[in-house]
């Protein structure tokens, strides 16, 4: 008997929010085209800037429509000259006695623009509830020399990545000197909440740090003394994340009399075993240096690149497709919050496919 | 994690009952405060002056309607881990205060024939807010309040008074002594008769039993256990026995030896694997009884059905659990 089930690994959840680009990926003018779902989107920006997004694919003979060209808000399709509007109805046909066929529609996506990223909603456009959308409005707030946004691309699944949020021990085992804590987190067992209706998800890790991390310390006080220190992950379906390092000395206010970082890690499938990889980060402290804004988003870019991605790909490699819990992983204490998002999101999926 | 929180000022503190305090908590700022639903609670984050803050949860007993306050009730325990202490010691009025959104472990159903409230102690506070709610939607309703004496027994006054003073029945041990009897007021077991019960584990376990015993079904009896400590029930690890459903067999679960160890020397073979509460493997369903869930698979909406518990670090606040094994 194992209660861990996965939904079929290629069924992903439809009724939910995904980022799709950065706000910076979309152009004025040019397309913009990326793999989510499994499904082939096409974005671009209408006249008023608002982003469009529709299946890059023609209802006729299937080809990609970001291959055609634009007229204003419409997209023409480059191989026999059908014509959509915004919405995905086809305007034009120049075929025959120019009548549209019924059946002859782009499926159109609903998109939402906050914070520097593109939201879509990948499911039924009735569901689609604004208010689901994962509070990033930090990243606006901010000034934008604390703000940093990237995109990465990753040759796993996404839940393997939302794995390596949930459970953050592995720094301690995984990273450099800059930001492992010496050790103090893989004894912790996370304290795990949940909101009444099951998300987010949050988990929690509090410590007594001696000395304080290294990418912290300098912006400390007394860098050379402990300091109390917190990291807080939030989990909202599919595999949006909120995470939040705090480091506080004598006081129990992180916010006003601490050191804070926020960082949003927002992960899209492509498909099955690969992934769109969408990292955002502010803080409240050096808000107004630039410089040292780009200096750490460079570092997390570095870190994450040379020190996770590589692991978690190798981690992919190593399962093929297997799913997960088909291959009867051992589970610790790291885990915990991991296997709940995991639960979480497989019995959302199903409830989906009833 | 601290976005969540929300400020509020304690705008009122005074004491309702022997060692009982009353606190209304009204937004600081402009901010609002968000909606409740009966049998919600908060938790309090209490600077105590010694490092981190204290995290408590309280019942919210006003009227749901009440917008713009949040109100709560403490009692001072002796030997408790201190938060109650704080609570009475160091909150003064005009203090600010952080606290979590109410979230409810403990609803009330929306759609109920008749509604049966009983209150033990310092239980009287998702109760009251449930009392306010029914009367409100104008359901059947009536209230049992049980405590020490009326010294003991917060907002007793009001309550002999206020709107739904005919729906409410006193206990106290200082009364008479046959003032309660649990069979006249629990005899007519019906399908869309529903019980709430919250107050101490001794209280909930004579009015539930009780319940059973005249023919209510589980899925109609509801409770929440007061000042449920689980880090001091982690400490102190209870003995209690199992029951195996198919043979009857029971088996005694020593302090310190799990309910998967015990089964194991039984020759019960549980599949497991985590062994502390992540994996889920070894899940048990449960067909009695009240099991202390320390685990971190189950959510928080399983654990209070109580019809399942992970044997590997789970234990159990009730005497026995029956296993459907």
């Amino acid at each position: 008997m194992n209660n861990l089930q996965s939904a079929d690994k290629h069924t992903f959840l439809r009724n939910a929010w995904y980022v799709a680009a950065l706000s910076s990926e979309v152009e004025e003018q040019a397309y913009f085209t990326r793999k989510i779902l499994d499904e082939s989107i096409l974005i671009y920006r209408s006249k008023s800037g608002k982003p469009i997004a529709l299946h890059d694919r023609c209802p006729h003979r299937f080809a990609p429509l970001s291959l055609g060209s634009r007229n204003g808000d419409n997209v023409t399709c480059l191989y026999h000259g059908l014509q959509f509007d915004s919405e995905g109805e086809c305007v034009k046909n120049p075929h025959g006695n120019g009548k549209i066929p019924k059946a002859c529609k782009v499926q159109r996506y609903i998109t939402e623009e906050r914070d520097g990223f593109i939201w879509i909603w990948m499911g039924d456009a009735e569901k689609a509830d604004q208010d689901m959308i994962l509070d990033c409005s930090r990243l606006s707030e901010n000034p934008a020399s604390s703000v940093g946004h990237m995109y990465m691309y990753n040759q796993c699944n996404y839940e393997l990545l939302t794995d390596n949020i949930m459970d953050l021990s592995h720094i301690d085992h995984l990273h450099g000197p800059f930001i492992n804590t010496g050790g103090k987190l893989s004894p912790l067992i996370p304290e795990i909440t949940e909101n009444r209706d099951g998300k987010p998800l949050h988990v929690r890790w509090d410590w007594e740090a001696d000395p304080v991390i290294p990418l912290i310390a300098p912006h400390m006080q007394r860098p050379d003394d402990k300091a109390d220190m917190f990291l807080a992950v939030s989990w909202t379906e599919p595999s949006n994340l909120t995470l939040t390092l705090g480091t506080v000395q004598d006081s129990d206010d992180y916010l006003n009399d601490g050191i804070m970082l926020f960082d949003f890690h927002i992960m899209t499938p492509e498909t099955a075993t690969t992934t769109h990889y969408f990292f955002a980060s502010t803080r409240n402290y050096k808000m107004d240096d630039a410089e040292y804004n780009e200096a750490k988003m460079a570092g997390m870019r570095e870190a994450f690149t040379t020190e996770d991605k590589p692991v978690i790909e190798a981690q992919q490699q190593e399962m093929a497709t297997h799913d997960l819990w088909s291959l009867n992983p051992v589970l610790l204490s790291c885990d915990a919050g991991a296997v709940r998002a995991r639960r979480r999101l497989s019995q959302l999926i199903e409830a989906e496919n009833i | 994690m601290n976005n969540d929180l929300i400020s509020v000022r304690i705008t009122e503190k005074r004491y309702v009952a022997h060692n009982i305090v009353h606190i209304v908590l009204q937004p600081a700022d402009n901010q609002s405060l968000p909606r409740f639903t009966p049998g919600s609670h908060i938790d309090l984050h209490i600077n105590a002056g010694t490092g981190k803050p204290l995290i408590r949860q309280y019942s919210l007993l006003n009227n749901p309607d009440s917008q713009q306050r949040y109100e709560i009730a403490v009692l001072l325990e002796a030997h408790g881990r201190g938060g109650s202490k704080a609570v009475h010691q160091q909150l003064s009025e005009g203090d600010l205060m952080q606290i979590s959104p109410p979230r409810n472990l403990f609803p009330l159903s929306p759609d109920e024939d008749e509604t049966l409230l009983f209150a033990g102690g310092i239980g009287i506070t998702p109760i009251l807010s449930m009392a306010h709610a029914l009367q409100q939607r104008q359901a059947k309703f009536s209230l049992h309040y049980f405590a020490k004496s009326i010294e003991h027994a917060a907002f007793a006054h009001s309550l002999m008074e206020g709107p739904f003073s005919q729906n409410v029945s006193f206990c106290f041990d200082d009364g008479p002594a046959d003032s309660f009897d649990p069979q006249s007021v629990l005899k007519e077991a019906a399908r869309g008769k529903h019980l709430y019960i919250c107050g101490p584990q001794g209280f909930i376990n004579f009015i539930a039993d009780s319940a059973r015993a005249s023919g209510w079904h589980t899925d109609n009896i509801h409770f929440e256990l007061f000042s449920q400590d689980l880090s001091a029930a982690n400490d102190d690890n209870a003995t209690f026995q199992i029951r195996i459903a198919s043979s009857g067999q029971l088996i005694d679960i020593g302090a310190d030896q799990t309910v998967l160890e015990a089964l194991e020397e039984q020759g019960f073979e549980i599949p497991c694997s985590c062994e502390q509460g992540v994996c889920g493997t070894c899940l048990i369903p449960v067909i009695e009884g009240t099991p202390d869930h320390r685990d971190m698979y189950l959510s928080d909406a399983e654990k209070q059905l109580n019809n399942q518990f992970t044997p590997c670090c789970s234990r159990a606040l009730s005497d026995c659990l029956v296993l459907d094994l």
